[in-house]
């Protein structure tokens, strides 16, 4: 927490950087009797001082008992204030969203939800499936038998590019 | 130093950018973590359920007996450890043989508004730690809370000793009658009725309301003095990356549960009941001489978010014969991203940790 004390040795080195050091290195400087980045490191001192300063000057204020209970009462207003833009602005966008067929939060929110059923039914399927599944012999004959079906079909398609010159409709 | 007014409207420019994209992210029903930068280290997911997202990272080296659960705080994402290297609490936990696991909170939706510290606490931090003792196969655990998370890990501690080994809470929110923070005084003059109106209008706590907090701290520092610093560092190697993942990180905030916000504001803050023991939990008073464990209360002497002085009086309330303040010369984030503090403080811990790890 700041102290009075610190705060008037605080504002008595920006003073004094301000009025002081500062001429007087920017004289030096235009003179050019100046050590190099002299100028620079006296600015720098200055800011870093004012920064100090109004950093305290803003604890002090939070810690004032008046600036916080009028937070503290402007609080429940500001919130209500925000509350009614809300609603307001919410009443004319659920306008403009029918008006464009935009969706809205909700339903996305819906469909959201909806994906993340989707999603923990398949995980549950997936995770059923060692159960059902076939043994490992019967996985390679079922993928040899949708291999042959394949090359059966692709056979067909490539006879019927050939006599017709065009693909033939599947059936 | 003139070419400062002609970067600072760049410099704004990008902080904006980074609130908005703070403040969409935040507003989000469902928190997009994936937009979380990649993680240093690598780590695999062992347990999810409740709010938590429990991570691994393998230890390197030979591995110590007891693993390390660290309990991050509620109201950021935890990325912040794990950040670059040289500056990442995981690796240096990792390197030094811990096996250590990260509790990533799952930010609340509309649905969570129910959760308060017990939600937290009796289930959600006991399924993790328990998670890890199945895993390893151990009976206990050293915990690490960082910040809002060493609070709750106080809680469990306490609500939960046998199955904790060794606790370390770092900048630990305690005794909340210190006024040394000023927005600390801000929020003592918060009514109730403002608080459960937060809850009553919006759900949960917005992330809007967390970072308006937290940026009201220090008003300048943030409107100015840390793009000066940014300026004036930009021939600094690695100042300029690390800003600006320090400033993501700083956006990245999530909201809290309706219920442990009100919670957190009134019987934490307000009421200040966690140092006398009269904190109510889950119908169970958090009883503070149930803490009997070794405990080693790390504090960051320039915290300028958890006063050191509302951090230090912890170790007299507890009943653990096996106790001592650490103090370190860092700020309340710089505790645990700063290259000093992975060279100096963590390797402290680490041995403390060593010492009571058979």
């Amino acid at each position: 927490m700041a102290s009075p004390a610190q705060n008037s040795k605080d504002l008595a080195s920006l003073y004094k950087m301000l009025f002081i050091e500062l001429p007087t290195t920017s004289s030096k400087a235009l003179l050019g009797l100046g050590e190099d980045g002299a100028l620079e490191q006296t600015v720098w001192k200055a800011y870093d001082t004012g920064i100090r300063l109004v950093n305290r000057s803003t604890d002090s204020l939070y810690q004032n008992p008046f600036f916080g209970d009028a937070l503290g009462r402007s609080l429940p207003g500001l919130l209500q204030a925000q509350r009614l833009t809300s609603a307001v602005s919410g009443a004319a966008f659920a306008a403009w969203r029918s008006l464009t067929g935009l969706a809205g939060a909700a339903e996305i929110h819906a469909v959201r939800s909806e994906i993340r059923d989707l999603r923990r039914e398949l995980s549950s399927l997936i995770a059923a499936l060692p159960e059902r599944a076939a043994t490992d012999e019967q996985v390679d004959l079922r993928d040899e038998e949708a291999e042959e079906d394949f090359i059966r079909a692709l056979d067909g398609r490539l006879q019927a590019v050939s006599t017709n010159g065009h693909v033939a409709k599947a059936a | 130093m003139l070419s400062l007014l002609s970067e600072l409207p760049q410099y704004w420019t990008e902080g904006a950018i980074r609130a908005l994209e703070g403040y969409r992210r935040g507003i989000s029903d469902s928190y997009p973590v994936e937009d979380d930068p990649p993680p240093l280290t690598p780590y695999d997911v062992i347990y999810e359920g409740g709010k938590v997202s429990l991570r691994r990272y393998a230890a390197q080296g030979p591995r110590r007996a007891t693993p390390l659960l660290i309990c991050f705080a509620l109201i950021k994402r935890p990325y912040i450890l794990d950040l670059l290297p040289g500056r990442s609490l995981i690796e240096t936990m990792t390197k030094n043989g811990f096996e250590t696991y990260l509790i990533d909170w799952i930010p609340p939706n509309r649905s969570d508004t129910w959760r308060g510290f017990d939600a937290y606490v009796n289930q959600d931090i006991d399924n993790a730690a328990h998670a890890v003792m199945e895993r390893e196969g151990v009976d206990q655990i050293s915990l690490l809370g960082y910040c809002f998370g060493g609070l709750l890990s106080t809680m469990y501690t306490a609500l939960h000793q046998d199955t904790v080994k060794n606790f370390i809470p770092l900048t630990l929110p305690f005794d909340m009658s210190v006024s040394d923070i000023p927005s600390n005084s801000i929020v003592h003059r918060m009514s109730d009725d403002t608080v459960k109106m937060i809850t009553h209008i919006y759900g949960n706590c917005p992330a809007s309301i967390m970072n308006a907090g937290f940026t009201s701290m220090s008003p300048v520092h943030h409107a100015l003095d840390k793009y000066v610093g940014l300026y004036r560092n930009k021939e600094t190697p690695g100042y300029s990356k690390m800003f600006e993942l320090f400033e993501r990180w700083m956006n990245n905030d999530v909201p809290l549960a309706g219920q442990i916000f009100r919670e957190l504001i009134i019987d934490v803050f307000k009421k200040n009941l966690v140092p006398q023991s009269q904190f109510v939990a889950g119908g169970r008073r958090v009883e503070l001489k149930n803490i009997t464990c070794p405990v080693l209360n790390v504090v960051a002497d320039n915290d300028d978010v958890v006063a050191p002085r509302s951090s230090l009086p912890f170790i007299d309330a507890i009943a653990s014969r096996d106790k001592a303040n650490l103090t370190f010369p860092a700020g309340h984030v710089g505790a645990i991203v700063s290259s000093a503090a992975q060279k100096k403080l963590w390797p402290q811990v680490c041995n403390w940790l060593a010492d009571h790890d058979a």
